[in-house]
């Protein structure tokens, strides 16, 4: 260890700090459901030909403004699958880069900017109500009777090239329909 | 009915194989049932399974994301399956989140363990798990209650019916089919009996006709022996008479009655083969008068001294048509019956009349004994042959059958009144003849030698000496030339050598080949103008020389010369 390299050590132990202080409940039940809920999701989606590279491709699962639901997701994901392909979880600092991942959740102030950056790309957005974002993504969480539910919003899906299957649009609080085919 | 049922059920193959085939086909509807029953479960269990599944991956959305409010609509859209009685949704910890029960029905537990499809009770069970991408989410409960048995019986009740039916059809079959067989079986056992037992009794009828036949004989044999004797004594003593009286009156005295004894036998031989059946039954006119007239000797000698015999004739009466030796046997056998009737002497009255009838005219002859009677009760079978009250030995029961048969061939009738202690009087009622009895009358008025025709050449064929004899000197007295040969074919080369014969004279029984008849034929067929004349002693084959005249044994030199001297009328008129 260089000398030099203190300062660089020091800061990011403080930026660590600093960064899992804001989310004291990120253990919580309710976000392991929700980490559940987003990995089952991508069961009722289906992506446009293309997006992945072959058969055994991850399904990429990127993370932005909540590190802590990060973690909780990469365990929640260890060992499942959807058909024939794993999960991988990727924190995202730069909203751009999202346009790779095939699902994105996205909580925060840089929710707007995230939900921009995709816009049109073949990536489900997903959005948390229950932490307080106003802003829907095509997949919104809410908290109705102690229990997490979601908003679908079928036409946001619709322009991005994604199917959601009807069994998964009727287990949501509410559906905004895309355009009729 | 229960023992015919029971027999066919013990005996025969048919029956028993439809019985057997009855059970089987009981047994198999049985095992069709249970393999339908079991089909049924199967199918059962199958279809809750794959009920089951679909219910599984219809509830997995809501498994996964915890909507309990989704898996319930789902198990209340089953609502509509009236099968299913009981369902639920058990997340992955095993915990009941959703749940339906039909009314009345048991709920789904509040936890379940996964297991197949399987019975518990009259209920079908099956726990499905729910799994998503290799995940177990949870499990899907879904029972139905089986139909009740009730149902299920009454959906093999049609089938079990028509099978318990054709059983009972085939069992009937079988037991109509042994009670048949055993039927025909007993019949034709019957009918096998009584032929055997009609077998023996013709057998036993044919050996008493035979012994009865033999006695008859016997007792003939007896008294014509006994006659005959007498007759012989006659002869005999009548000729040491004569050798030993030169007196012509005696002798002619005894010699009349030498012959009457020679002709007394000769009528009991004719009688012996009336009875035996061999007599050709010859009818002719014959006047009853004379006939009887000429019996009352034998009569008062063949009756005892205490009965006294009445003969009455109108000398008006009508000749009748008849076989006159029969009827005098007829006679005899009336008159014998009448001594047996009368042990302690009596009457035997014989009487005639004339009877004009609408159906032509008859002649009545009576014959009445003062006798002990016929009981009611046998006076109707008295004519059926062999029917005698005898005892064992003195009768043959033919009598008055002979009497009747005289009478029916005859063209008459007979009848018999009989009062016990009384007596009894038989009817012969035989019909009138139109001709004249010409050859009694002639032998009563003409009994000297008859106009002879002298030197006509006679061939005589006869075998036996001593009949051979007495024909050639009977010949010789008539004035013909007699040639004797023995035989036919000797005969016939006579013939031959020299053809100037006026008249064969044959005997119709002979040794060789050729007999009388057959001597006959030929002769006549060679020889067509020689006249022929048969003799014999038996009446067997007088029926089939119609046309040759037949002279019978024993006949007397008139008989003969009448017997030529007609053949040789007949042949000279034909030509």
């Amino acid at each position: 260890v260089t000398v030099g390299r203190i300062p660089f050590i020091a800061a990011l132990l403080f930026a660590g700090l600093f960064a899992f202080a804001p989310q004291p409940r990120a253990q919580t039940a309710e976000d392991l459901v929700k980490a559940t809920f987003l990995y089952r999701f991508t069961s009722f989606v289906t992506w446009p030909p293309g997006v992945f590279a072959d058969e055994q491709a991850p399904v990429r699962l990127c993370v932005v403004g909540a590190d802590a639901f990060a973690v909780t997701l990469a365990r929640a994901v260890d060992g499942q699958r959807v058909g024939t392909r794993s999960f991988a979880v990727q924190r995202l600092t730069n909203v751009s880069a999202a346009t790779q991942c095939q699902v994105l959740y996205v909580v925060g102030d840089r929710v707007d900017d995230a939900l921009r950056a995709v816009r049109g790309s073949p990536v489900l957005t997903v959005t948390d109500g229950s932490v307080g974002g106003a802003t829907r993504g095509m997949i919104h969480f809410v908290v109705i009777s102690d229990r997490i539910r979601f908003h679908i919003d079928d036409a946001r899906a619709a322009e991005s090239q994604l199917a959601v299957d009807s069994r998964l649009l009727s287990l949501a609080v509410s559906v905004r329909r895309r355009a009729a085919a | 009915m229960r023992q015919a049922l029971r027999n066919a059920f013990r005996r025969g193959p048919a029956q028993r194989g439809a019985v057997v085939f009855a059970i089987i086909l009981v047994l198999l509807g049985l095992l069709l049932a249970a393999f339908s029953e079991d089909g049924y479960q199967r199918q059962k269990a199958s279809e809750i399974a794959v009920q089951s599944q679909i219910v599984s991956a219809s509830v997995s959305p809501a498994l996964m994301f915890d909507n309990s409010a989704n898996a319930q609509d789902y198990l209340s859209a089953l609502s509509a399956n009236p099968a299913i009685s009981a369902a639920a949704v058990y997340n992955a910890a095993g915990v009941r989140i959703a749940a339906f029960t039909r009314a009345g029905g048991t709920p789904a537990p509040s936890r379940a363990s996964v297991r197949p499809a399987q019975f518990e009770g009259q209920s079908l069970v099956v726990v499905t798990p729910v799994r998503r991408d290799g995940e177990t989410l949870g499990a899907v409960y879904l029972r139905t209650d089986a139909e009740p048995a009730l149902r299920r019986f009454s959906r093999y009740a049609g089938v079990g019916i028509l099978i318990l039916l054709a059983a009972l059809v085939v069992t009937m079959f079988g037991v109509a089919q042994g009670i048949l067989t055993e039927a025909n079986a007993e019949l034709e056992a019957r009918a096998q009996q009584l032929l055997q037992e009609i077998e023996q009794r013709e057998r036993a009828e044919e050996e008493l006709l035979q012994s009865r036949k033999l006695e008859a004989i016997g007792q003939l044999t007896g008294g014509v022996a006994h006659d005959f004797n007498n007759l012989l004594t006659v002869v005999l003593s009548g000729l040491r008479l004569m050798e030993r009286n030169s007196d012509p009156a005696r002798r002619a005295s005894t010699m009349e009655a030498m012959r009457q004894a020679v002709e007394r036998g000769a009528g009991l031989t004719r009688q012996l083969l009336a009875f035996s059946r061999r007599q050709a039954l010859k009818l002719e006119p014959v006047d009853i008068g004379f006939h009887l007239q000429g019996m009352r000797a034998l009569l008062e000698r063949s009756l005892r001294a205490d009965i006294l015999v009445d003969i009455a004739i109108p000398a008006d009466l009508w000749p009748v048509k008849t076989d006159p030796t029969q009827f005098e046997l007829a006679i005899l056998n009336l008159a014998v019956n009448a001594r047996d009737a009368m042990p302690k002497g009596g009457v035997l009255s014989i009487t005639a009349a004339n009877a004009p009838s609408a159906n032509g005219d008859y002649v009545e002859v009576r014959v009445r004994d003062t006798g002990t009677g016929i009981p009611a009760d046998v006076v109707g079978r008295v004519f059926e042959p062999y029917f005698t009250t005898k005892q064992a030995g003195q009768g043959t029961g033919l009598g008055l059958s002979q009497v009747y048969g005289i009478t029916k061939q005859s063209g008459g009738d007979v009848r018999i009144e009989s009062v016990p202690n009384e007596g009894t009087c038989v009817t012969l009622v035989l019909p009138r003849s139109d001709e004249a009895p010409a050859l009694a009358a002639e032998q009563q008025t003409n009994p000297s030698t008859p106009s002879v025709t002298p030197g006509k050449a006679i061939l005589v064929v006869e075998d036996d000496d001593a009949v051979a004899g007495v024909v050639d000197q009977m010949l010789r007295e008539m004035g013909c030339r007699p040639t004797r040969v023995e035989n036919a074919q000797a005969a016939l080369t006579v013939l031959e050598r020299d053809n100037c014969f006026d008249l064969v004279f044959s005997d119709i029984i002979m040794p060789g080949a050729m007999n009388g008849v057959d001597l006959a034929n030929e002769i006549h067929r060679r020889y067509p103008r020689t006249p022929i004349v048969l003799t014999t002693g038996f009446s067997g084959s007088a029926n089939v020389d119609a046309d040759f005249p037949v002279l019978r044994k024993p006949y007397q030199i008139e008989e003969l010369e009448r017997a030529l001297m007609s053949a040789l009328e007949a042949s000279g008129a034909s030509r």
